[in-house]
This record gives structure tokens, sequence and C-alpha cells, in this order.
């Protein structure tokens, strides 16, 4: 006979599956490893069951599970976490700001009001790795800079900075790449 | 307020962060400063529709895999 606890601790954990299976998709960039991720991620936090306090913050218990699994992964494998940002995209966004700030966004660019899917999915693809997690976990599911930190394990004031930098980053990814399209540039 | 610091509001407010007592002034920054309610509402656009073409929904039979691990745990 399962205890009280332990059914509201299962409807918890498996009410995030949704948003944990974009997560994954996000950071194995395929269903079959996502879906592994899901499982390895379960079994961690059955395993840590007792150090959840119901009706607390199951969503960013979970998003640290699995990202910690998913680095831990990394490690047996020896990959390296892919696309750190170089110099080039640090002064591209300085410049950016710049710009914004000397002259403001130019009104006559409209092309941002049709973004396709697949101008979204290759714009993230893009962003270096220390800025996509930041944006996904804040602009795709919704978490606030508080618990972006305790998922990251950085402090607040750097999760909002890569939030601030990376949103420039896109913007300037899908401006470039739509002016192009439209035969602007 | 000036431009640069309506920018740096501006992402904490579509965030969910701008803390209520800056809400206001921001606000009344961008109602006056055409440059800044363009790149309000093109930064606005770009995370609306990251967050509606980025939901994934997980498929079945992994639902049932996961509702098997825990109810069998």
């Amino acid at each position: 006979m399962k205890s009280k606890r332990r059914k509201s601790f299962e409807k918890e954990v498996l009410s995030h599956l949704d948003r944990l299976y974009g997560y994954a998709m996000h950071l194995c960039k395929n269903s079959e490893d996502a879906s592994d991720l899901i499982q390895d991620t379960y079994l961690n936090a059955l395993k840590s069951e007792k150090q959840y306090s119901l009706g607390t913050n199951a969503g960013a218990w979970l998003f640290t599970i699995m990202r910690n699994t998913f680095l831990n992964e990394i490690r047996r494998n020896e990959r390296k976490p892919i696309g750190m940002a170089g110099e080039w995209i640090e002064q591209m966004v300085r410049e950016d700001v710049s710009e914004l700030h000397k002259h403001g966004p130019d009104p006559s660019v409209k092309c941002l009001d049709n973004l396709l899917k697949e101008d979204i999915t290759r714009a993230i693809a893009n962003l270096p790795e220390e800025f996509k997690d930041s944006i996904v976990l804040c602009d795709v599911q919704g978490f606030s800079y508080t618990d972006i930190a305790s998922i990251l394990d950085i402090p607040i004031g750097t999760v909002r900075s890569r939030i601030h930098r990376g949103r420039l980053i896109l913007r300037h990814l899908l401006s470039d790449w739509k002016n192009v399209a439209m035969g602007e540039s | 307020m000036t431009c640069e610091d309506a920018h740096l509001h501006m992402h904490d407010y579509i965030s969910g962060e701008l803390a209520p007592e800056h809400r206001e002034n921001l606000m009344d920054h961008i109602d006056g400063c055409p440059d800044c309610r363009e790149f309000f509402r093109q930064t606005e656009h770009i995370q609306q529709t990251m967050r509606d073409y980025m939901q994934y929904k997980a498929p079945f039979e992994l639902q049932n895999t996961i509702s098997s691990l825990l109810t069998n745990a």
C-alpha cells in the first residue's frame, strides 16, 4: 500500500514530464537520447525522493536533476560541451548594444514579424551554449531567474546577463538571416 | 529613464522579473520613445514565438514508461 506522500510525489513529478521532455530534446537533439535522459532523470529523482519537500518547486528540482544527469553522462563519455562563446560573439554583442543605444532598432526591420519554426530552431541552435541554456529555461520553460540560477548552479546576476545578451544575439541572428532571405543584404 | 535603462528593464519585464516600482517608468518611456517601443515589441514577439514553437509533448510510450517506473518503484 502506497503512502499518501508517495502518491503526491508521483503526481507532482509526473506533471512536469512534457516540460522535461522539451528540455531533454534541447539538450540531446534527438528523441531517443531525450527519452533515455528522461528515464535516468526520474530514476535519480526516485533515489533522491526524501530530499524533496512536497508542494515546493518540483519543476526546478527535476530540471536540476536532469541537467546534472546530462552533464554526468557527458563526462562519462568524455565529450566536451559544444559551442562555447568565442570572442567574436562578445564583440558582436558589444557592437549590437552600442548600435542600439546610438540609433535604436531599425524600424524598417519588419522581417522579425514573420518568424517560422525553423528560424527559431536554427537561431537557438546557433546560440553559444552558456546563453542557450538560460534562454531556453527562461523564454521557453518560463522559469524565474532564481530557479534558473539553481538549475544551472550560477549566480542570479549571471543568469540575468546571459538572458539579456542571449536575446540580443538571437535578434541579431534572426534579423541577419531574414534580411538575407529577403535580399536586403 | 534613459534608453539604456529602458533596455535593461525591458528584458527583466519580459522575463516577468521587473520590480513593480519600475514598471510605470518603463511603460512611460516606451510610450514616448518610438525606437525603444519597436525594440520592445520585437523582443517580446521573438520570445512569444519561441515559447509557442518550442513546446513539446512527451511521446505516449515514454509517458507509459515513466508512469510504470513511478508506480513500480
